[in-house]
């Protein structure tokens, strides 16, 4: 028995080990490894004697949650350079690596409160309750279920605003649950030109803009979508369809301050960097607090009660109640139904 | 022997079961058929002297050295069950033998009842002996020395009891656990001398080897690793895709 395993773990370390062939995206992973520094390559290695020895399952939602983290931090990194080069290129490698995903794990978060603003309210309570160990898998198990049901209504949807014929819409919902995933982008990637075409371009686009944004393959342009939406959240409404003033448009305008003040800040991030990750976080965190307090009290988003009880929470509870003033009742998409490929309501 | 007797010798028995103690004894002198027979009169007498005697000596004691060789055999023993499990352990092969665990315990049954029965006989012995207590002076003392005694001589030949292939088996156990221990000194050891080198020398050599292009294809994780591995509902959220966030748009 010993021996047989032996001979098996042998055997499997030796096929590990086995050259593969070298894809562009290897060469590129190459190209990348090339460029770390002795500790970066340390910490890779390291990290992966944990990596493999975890479930194959679990290996492949790692590699899926990475790659759109990474897409994260490549954006981050471009800004970073666009921004303040001379800064970033006189910084430590490592200090600078730090600063990054620091920046990004805050970006991260505030989309994953923007997500979970929309999840259904049994799979949100499903997730809270769970294990933190459970929970990647419990998140796994929604989107298996959002690609098998939802996704085939949407493409029922967007097939019919799109007029598209019954059996193209009905191959769409045949396709395996990822590629059916991908089918929705397209198909509202689709539909937003579509409306553009017919209703004019989106507040506040220029055509070329536009033209840019549609010359991006489905994934990048809803992304680019997602944060347009977020930049006139609270807009829509009230320029367009009421020409007099109304009470609810200083509220939107309130939001919209507030949405503004909850922002990260790269260049507050940057200014810190010589501070310990520790001290930055909470310098960052006292600064973003003091923005929102200011947002809240000019735009009257709370009674002068409620606001001194919100100073004495935590930040934790405290960036929650920002979250639930920003929150748009319903589903956001209600309230972009032209040009952004929503489901009309 | 007539019913009221056989009562209450039933109660007699009941009373000197346990710790029996004189004033238990001396309410039933009350009872009502002694007042009609002599011999359970005579009966309680005797177990009343009995218990007074008893009552008078001091209690018994084990000597402290005993105590002291009984617990350092105990750990001898359990030391060397532990070496045995651990070892056993190393080996799925090792398997006892299905019917060991029902022959041990017959054994150890039939040879339980054969010393029940040995000491019950001699018991019986020593009740059908005269029941008239003669006491000589200075016999509790003796008594306890020849206990004493009794107790502490098997411990002597016991270590020459055990037989030699048992002895054989337990020197290959010490030696199979000495081994096992010089692996694991040996492996701590090493590591030891690793982290004490710091991480620039060995990081040298290990930069320097080619990646493994499985690796390679992990990279994204490996360097995000941190990110991904923080216990954050809404990082782990922030990387549901695109496609999946689109779908939350709809009902």
């Amino acid at each position: 028995m010993i021996l047989a395993r032996t001979i098996l773990a042998a055997l499997l370390a030796i096929a590990a080990q086995e050259p593969a062939k070298d894809t562009p995206t290897l060469q590129s992973a190459r190209a990348r490894w090339e460029r770390f520094s002795p500790e970066e390559k340390e910490r890779a290695r390291a990290n992966y004697e944990r990596f493999i020895a975890l479930s194959e399952e679990e290996r492949e939602q790692l590699v899926e949650r990475a790659r759109r983290l990474h897409v994260r931090v490549d954006r981050v990194q471009g800004e970073l350079m666009q921004n303040a080069h001379e800064r970033l290129a006189g910084m430590d490698p490592e200090k600078r690596r730090v600063l990054v995903r620091e920046i990004v794990a805050d970006e991260s978060r505030e989309v994953g409160a923007r997500i979970r603003g929309r999840l259904p309210e049994n799979w949100l309570e499903r997730l809270e309750k769970a294990r933190p160990q459970d929970r990647a898998r419990f998140l796994r198990q929604f989107q298996l279920q959002q690609r098998d049901r939802v996704a085939r209504y949407a493409i029922g949807e967007l097939g019919q605003r799109l007029g598209l014929p019954p059996d193209e819409i009905e191959r769409m919902q045949r396709l395996p649950g990822e590629e059916r995933g991908q089918a929705v982008l397209d198909l509202r990637k689709r539909l937003s030109a579509h409306d553009a075409n017919e209703s004019g371009l989106l507040p506040g686009i220029t055509r070329e803009q536009w033209d840019a944004w549609l010359a991006l393959p489905p994934e990048e342009f809803f992304e680019v979508i997602q944060r347009y939406r977020q930049s006139r959240m609270w807009h829509a409404e009230t320029a367009r369809e009421r020409p007099t003033p109304d009470p609810r448009d200083e509220r939107n305008e309130a939001r919209r301050a507030l949405l503004e003040a909850a922002q990260p800040r790269f260049e507050e991030a940057l200014a810190l960097a010589d501070l310990a990750p520790v001290e930055r976080a909470t310098r960052l965190a006292e600064a973003k607090r003091g923005r929102c307090l200011q947002a809240i009290r000019k735009g009257g988003l709370l009674a002068a009660e409620e606001i001194d009880a919100l100073e004495a929470k935590g930040n934790h509870e405290f960036f929650e109640v920002v979250r639930r003033l920003l929150r748009p009742p319903g589903r956001p998409a209600w309230r972009f139904q032209d040009g952004l490929g929503a489901p009309r309501r | 022997m007539r019913s009221e007797c056989k009562d209450f010798r039933a109660a007699l028995e009941a009373e000197l079961l346990g710790r029996p103690s004189q004033a238990k004894l001396a309410g039933l002198s009350w009872h009502a058929h002694l007042l009609s027979c002599g011999e359970c009169r005579d009966l309680l007498e005797k177990e009343e002297a009995l218990e007074t005697l008893l009552a008078s000596l001091p209690e018994p004691r084990l000597p402290e050295a005993l105590a002291r060789r009984v617990l350092s055999r105990l750990r001898e023993d359990r030391a060397t069950e532990v070496r045995l499990d651990t070892l056993l352990e190393l080996d799925d092969e090792v398997r006892a033998p299905e019917s060991l665990a029902a022959d041990l315990l017959v054994r150890l049954a039939s040879e339980r009842s054969q010393s029940a029965v040995a000491a019950e006989a001699r018991l019986d012995a020593l009740l059908d002996r005269d029941r008239r207590i003669e006491i000589p002076p200075g016999l509790a003392a003796r008594v306890l020395a020849v206990v004493a005694q009794e107790r502490a001589a098997p411990l002597a030949p016991a270590a020459s009891r055990s037989s030699r292939p048992a002895r054989a088996r337990r020197s290959w156990l010490f030696a199979a656990a000495a081994g096992l221990l010089l692996v694991v000194l040996g492996r701590a050891l090493w590591m030891r001398v690793r982290s004490e080198r710091g991480p620039g020398s060995e990081l040298v050599a290990r930069s320097d080897a080619a990646p493994d292009p499985q690796m390679l294809a992990a990279l994204d994780v490996l360097e995000e690793w941190d990110l991904l591995m923080q216990d954050d509902m809404d990082v782990l959220l922030s990387t549901l895709g695109p496609a999946d966030e689109a779908l939350l748009d709809y009902p």
